[in-house]
């Protein structure tokens, strides 16, 4: 299937080079695909030349996939072959999360929460240091004076919008109004809390999404699917995930994603269908059943309203899962680190759902002590099926930091650098 | 010998060196043979954690990570074993097995609503007021339309509570009572904060205008009031919402939908025990008062008669009252017994 490929990030030099190229191979082996494309690229020449002459220069787009080159058959692939695949390694088990867990929640309960920032830098710092890529793991490296900090700050903002709302049902709305107006600032500061707080080889990841495009991408792009009844919120998730991704730096390397919006279509509107039949199929078997197994009021009651329970989490769950696995495989085929490594991804719908029916129904039964054992097995099975292309070797990737204006930017972003999210 | 991965401070370049531990000092060498000497001091080490590989910052910003050893832990933490000695200590964890569930219980069920207590009472009185007009007005703007009871029997009923009132003590002085037609709520009664109870003309209705049990419904809605009993659901709303969020922390998922729908039952569970305390203020005042308690039975009789619970123990996990039975059966033991 050919798909027009997208010559937006190459100069016109780069464009003329790969023309030159095909109209030679094209002599020796003429094809209808290839002659397509030489006619494809001349348009382009053509627009390019006459646009704007001292522009013609320049890329159109602002970035240079220096790694991305046009083969004869149209399809876009890094130029840099794979020099490896790598799997992520997951090496954390329960035993010793348990006993991390279980006595972390212990000192978070006595000291009524406020051990919970180090018990969450602990944990983090077992997920993370317990992941490992090529040899090498990450690192989380907040510190819990930071998270204590931030929490201190969304418990003063939630309980303002609580009291507000007790004083006075229009305060509180307002209040909610504010928060709700505050929301993306919130969203970019703790994504850009969490990135910078992780690192692989001692590089620090980093996010750089302006706050204006987290206006449109978090505020007003969910009012207008919100006004066209969720009909397009599969653009609003596509435009979401782009902003994040493409914010999101590895040292001095981006992440480039090529979402395809068609994809997230599909696959949302699949989900929502899914979602609408598991529950009318499950509404019938539990009336079904509650009127044939059950004798008297309380116990038809009774097994309607915890039938009605378990089938709003299996809904959400398997078309959750159906969703949550579809996007995760594309979103890793279609983002690379520029000019370093690639990404796969293997969920199996079925996979993701027998993980978390069986995580719920565990926590459900053990009334909670199986969170450490369920937290492991997500970690491990998200960590089975992805993997990574490695492109080049990540030496040459430089820390953004040292003289630039960038290591400014990022001390004073401390100040400011708090983990608002609650919880 | 200790060998470890060395990253630079500029890049993702990494290396892999020797490290050699000598009284204070930290010698490393790279793989060309250049040593170079840090003291402990100097150096910026994250706590021991289950196995993890040790990370070390040195004070050139590079990081070094060697694996976990007795000889690399004894010589990075001396004595002070940090958290890790607890988390790993058969004792503590046991311990933590068996004081979690108590303790949670303990906060959850004791804590919370004594801390909610006492944070309702630092509440100013005009705060309360605020509050109560407002919410009277957003009610009378939404769900309350202006009684349909005429004047004259409004105020026989509300002559009859105030008897009442005048035969008990109180702390809280000032109550008013307040009439309003509401077809989409029914039979209610409810008070506000500052002393403002409201009955809907359809409760009078349902119970055909009898004073006996129109004062034991009153009498329950003072108990809500002396009990202080809506600023106390708020705090402990908020101590729950918080406690939950910071001990559980980042469950996602179908967990959070559990979540939400747990909140719903703790919650329940505190507004069923503020329900509670109003009947018994109740049932005891109007003991108190001389009359007969059983007419607080009668009157929950009569709701229930019109809206019959389908389920106990839904009603438990679900309703923000206790289970209209055993309401009725609580206040007919009290009754009964002299």
């Amino acid at each position: 299937m050919d798909k027009p490929s997208d010559y937006s990030g190459y100069t016109l030099a780069e464009i003329k080079e790969l023309h030159q190229q095909l109209v030679s191979e094209q002599a020796n082996t003429p094809s209808t695909t290839q002659q397509q494309q030489i006619e494809q690229l001349e348009h382009v020449i053509s627009a390019r030349e006459s646009a704007a002459p001292q522009a013609a220069e320049e890329p159109l787009a602002a970035s240079m996939p220096e790694t991305d080159v046009v083969t004869a058959a149209g399809v876009t692939r890094p130029a840099k072959p794979v020099l490896r695949t790598v799997p992520v390694k997951f090496l954390g088990i329960t035993s010793e999360f348990f006993s991390i867990w279980i006595v972390n929640l212990l000192l978070t309960i006595v000291t009524l929460g406020i051990y919970s920032a180090w018990a969450k830098v602990r944990t983090n710092r077992y997920f993370y240091g317990n992941t490992e890529i090529d040899g090498h793991r990450f690192s989380y490296l907040a510190e819990p004076l930071q998270i204590l900090k931030g929490r201190i700050i969304a418990v003063v903002l939630f309980a303002s919008y609580f009291l507000a709302g007790y004083i006075s049902p229009a305060a509180g709305l307002i209040v909610a109004g504010l928060l709700a107006l505050l929301a993306p600032v919130l969203i970019v500061l703790s994504y850009r809390f969490r990135l910078r707080m992780t690192a692989y080889r001692n590089v620090r990841f980093s996010f750089r999404g302006q706050i204006g495009r987290a206006y449109m991408v978090f505020l007003f792009w969910p009012i207008i699917s919100l006004c066209t009844l969720y009909l397009l919120l599969p653009i609003n998730l596509k435009k979401m995930d782009e902003y994040l991704l493409e914010g999101s730096w590895y040292g001095d390397r981006q992440f480039k994603p090529r979402l395809n919006t068609g994809e997230y279509f599909g696959t949302g509107i699949a989900a929502a269908a899914i979602g609408m039949i598991i529950m009318m199929v499950g509404g019938v078997v539990i009336g079904v059943t509650s009127v044939m197994t059950a004798s008297d009021t309380e116990s038809v009651t009774n097994v309607l309203g915890f039938g009605i329970v378990a089938l709003y989490f299996l809904t959400f769950i398997i078309a959750g899962s159906f969703y949550t696995s579809r996007i995760r495989n594309h979103i890793f085929s279609a983002t690379e680190l520029d000019g370093v490594a690639g990404f796969k991804s293997s969920l199996a719908m079925w996979e993701l759902i027998k993980l978390r029916v069986t995580n719920t129904l565990a926590i459900i039964f053990s009334l909670g002590f199986a969170i450490p054992w369920a937290k492991i097995r997500k970690a491990q099975l998200y960590a089975n099926v992805s993997n990574v292309d490695v492109l080049a070797e990540p030496d040459k990737v430089m820390a953004a930091s040292g003289n630039s204006a960038e290591a400014v930017g990022e001390e004073a972003a401390n100040l400011f650098d708090v983990d608002i999210a609650l919880g | 010998m200790i060998t470890g991965h060395l990253y630079s401070e500029q890049s993702a370049e990494s290396s892999t060196v020797s490290v050699k531990l000598e009284a204070q000092n930290m010698v490393i060498t790279d793989n060309v043979g250049e040593a170079r000497v840090f003291t402990l001091d100097s150096l910026n080490t994250a706590p021991k954690l289950g196995r993890l590989p040790r990370e070390i910052r040195l004070p050139t910003r590079e990081q070094l990570v060697c694996d976990q050893s007795e000889l690399l832990n004894h010589w990075l933490d001396g004595e002070h074993g940090g958290v890790a000695k607890l988390e790993t200590n058969r004792r503590w964890i046991f311990g933590s097995v068996v004081l979690v569930p108590a303790l949670l219980y303990f906060v959850f069920g004791w804590l919370m609503p004594w801390a909610a207590v006492h944070f309702a009472n630092l509440v100013p009185d005009k705060a309360k007021v605020i509050a109560s007009q407002q919410s009277l007005s957003a009610l009378d703007a939404t769900l309350l339309d202006p009684s349909e009871l005429d004047e004259a029997e409004q105020e026989k009923i509300r002559a009859g509570f105030y008897d009442v009132k005048d035969s008990i003590s109180t702390n809280h002085k000032v109550f008013s009572v307040q009439f309003r037609h509401a077809p989409q709520i029914g039979p209610n009664a409810f008070a506000l904060p500052d002393g403002t109870i409201i009955f809907t003309d359809e409760m009078i209705a349902l119970v055909d205008g009898d004073q006996a049990l129109l004062n034991a419904i009153f009498l329950h809605e003072v108990g809500h009031v002396e009990n202080n009993h809506s600023m106390q659901l708020v705090a402990e709303s908020l101590f729950a919402t918080l406690a939950v969020s910071y001990f559980f922390g980042d469950i996602s998922g179908s967990l959070e939908a559990f979540f939400g729908i747990g909140s719903t039952v703790v919650n329940n569970k505190f507004t069923q025990a503020h329900e509670a305390d109003a009947d018994e203020f109740a049932l005891r005042q109007l003991r108190n008062a001389g009359k007969d308690p059983m007419a607080f039975a009668d009157a929950m009789k009569k709701i229930s008669e019109l809206r019959p619970s389908a389920s106990e123990t839904m009603d438990n996990w679900f309703s923000s009252h206790p289970a209209i039975q055993s309401r009725i059966r609580k206040a007919e033991a009290f009754a009964k017994q002299e």
